[in-house]
């Protein structure tokens, strides 16, 4: 009896991951090539990618759906970008990055809830501003993932992760204390 | 106050964390959104074919290692199978001899009386309620019983050339007599009506006679014979007492 379950959750597991790759392989491929140029580091990326959702698997309830669509293309993107880091032994900084100076301000997200139709807007200028921010902060508050499992997702340390969800949250913060208007 | 003010924190932390739930809902469209805005380019970038062999060879890996992980599994689930049935089987053994074999819930019985024994040996007990440490000036023999139950006294003690003797009582008029034999005599023990079983003390044979109110054991030691003679007194006494029939100790030695 024992066995049969274990064998039941293997087989699905196995077509789970199989109608993964089958689905979004091409386009996760072009998600790495777009930021490495390179073949065999984009392949390499989507490998590695590969394995760590492999380890997730149980957190995909569904393949074929924007969720799990983004969520893969998050972890292609942070891997690459790693990647990219390692290459150029330059740290990659988004210029908006550096010219913000991100502090709390004194608002809080609370105040602009009423603006809930600038959540789009929002989230591509925060995006703009630093994509692993985004990243990491729908990681943190949409797919509820813990500081610890991000970190280990993205190969990147949980103070990192930290320091980076204090910084998107200031960004936000900041771009709405400036009376909604964002960066184009 | 301060509930208000915990509540409205706690109210704005999960308004916030909404508010950030529904930013991350919207990265994710964005997200989907770019890579659809895409499509045309993605066409132009071809995958190495040996991509998906290297995705084949994983998932078979994978396969492996979850059929060696499931095996280990189902190995440690049985392994735990057989330890409980040979628990089950322990226990059901024990009861077996405990129920059926005397010598063996009687050893049994001891190992639970020494451990007692061992927990047991720190309880106060007052100089006044141990008299049978006093030794009857008559008694020649080099054994003596170092235990008798806490209400007992001695009433008299009888040396003579083939048989010595203790007479306990307590105020219930309840005996313990011990009898001490010489090598030579024949005893004859009155076992009619009553249950006879076989006992260990220290470590030798004897026989233990249950009769009405009286609990009889028959042992020997060196060339001496024993007989212990209780009366309205537990199994468990009757043996300790027995167990405790030892040489003299030499400041209890009479001058």
């Amino acid at each position: 009896m024992l066995t049969f379950l274990l064998m039941i959750e293997d087989e699905a597991q196995r077509n789970k991951l199989e109608e993964i790759y089958a689905t979004y392989h091409k386009e996760l491929f072009y998600v790495a090539y777009q930021i490495l140029h390179d073949y065999y580091d984009a392949e390499d990326i989507i490998q590695t990618a590969f394995i760590k959702i492999c380890k997730n698997l149980e957190k995909i309830s569904e393949v074929k759906c924007k969720k799990t669509r983004a969520y893969l293309v998050i972890i292609v993107r942070n891997l690459s970008f790693d990647r990219y880091k390692e290459k150029k032994r330059t740290v990659l900084t988004n210029f908006a990055d550096e010219e913000m100076d991100i502090k709390d301000s004194n608002s809080s997200l609370e105040d602009f809830v009423l603006n809930l139709e600038k959540g789009k807007e929002l989230a591509n200028t925060l995006s703009k501003i630093n994509t692993s921010y985004a990243d990491i902060l729908t990681l943190r508050y949409y797919y509820e993932y813990s500081v610890i499992e991000i970190s280990e997702l993205l190969n990147i340390s949980v103070d990192n992760v930290s320091v980076k969800l204090h910084r998107a949250k200031a960004a936000l913060k900041k771009k709405l204390s400036e009376g909604g208007t964002l960066l184009e | 106050m301060n509930k208000s003010f915990d509540e409205d924190k706690i109210y704005k932390e999960q308004l916030e964390h909404n508010y950030l739930n529904y930013i991350g809902h919207e990265h994710v469209n964005n997200i989907c959104d770019d890579l659809d805005s895409r499509k045309d380019d993605r066409k132009e970038i071809e995958v190495p074919d040996h991509l998906n062999e290297w995705f084949k060879d994983f998932v078979k890996m994978e396969e492996k290692r979850n059929k060696i992980q499931k095996k280990k599994a189902i190995h440690h689930f049985k392994f735990v199978q057989k330890v409980a049935v040979a628990i089950i089987c322990l226990i059901g053994v024990n009861f077996f001899l405990i129920e059926n074999v005397n010598a063996y819930r009687f050893q049994l019985y001891k190992v639970v009386v020494n451990i007692k024994d061992i927990f047991t040996q720190i309880d106060y007990v007052k100089n006044e309620e141990v008299p049978y440490i006093s030794i009857p000036d008559d008694w020649v023999v080099e054994y003596f019983p170092y235990y008798i139950p806490n209400g007992y006294r001695l009433i008299r003690s009888s040396s003579s050339e083939k048989i010595n003797s203790l007479f306990y009582l307590n105020d219930d008029e309840e005996r313990i007599l011990l009898k001490v034999y010489n090598s030579e005599v024949t005893l004859n023990l009155d076992s009619e009506n009553g249950k006879v079983r076989t006992v260990f003390i220290n470590n030798k044979e004897s026989i233990l006679i249950e009769k009405e109110d009286f609990i009889m054991i028959n042992w020997t030691l060196d060339d001496r014979f024993f007989l212990l003679e209780t009366q309205n007194l537990s199994f468990r006494e009757t043996i300790m007492i027995a167990e405790n029939v030892q040489v003299l100790k030499e400041e209890n030695k009479n001058k």
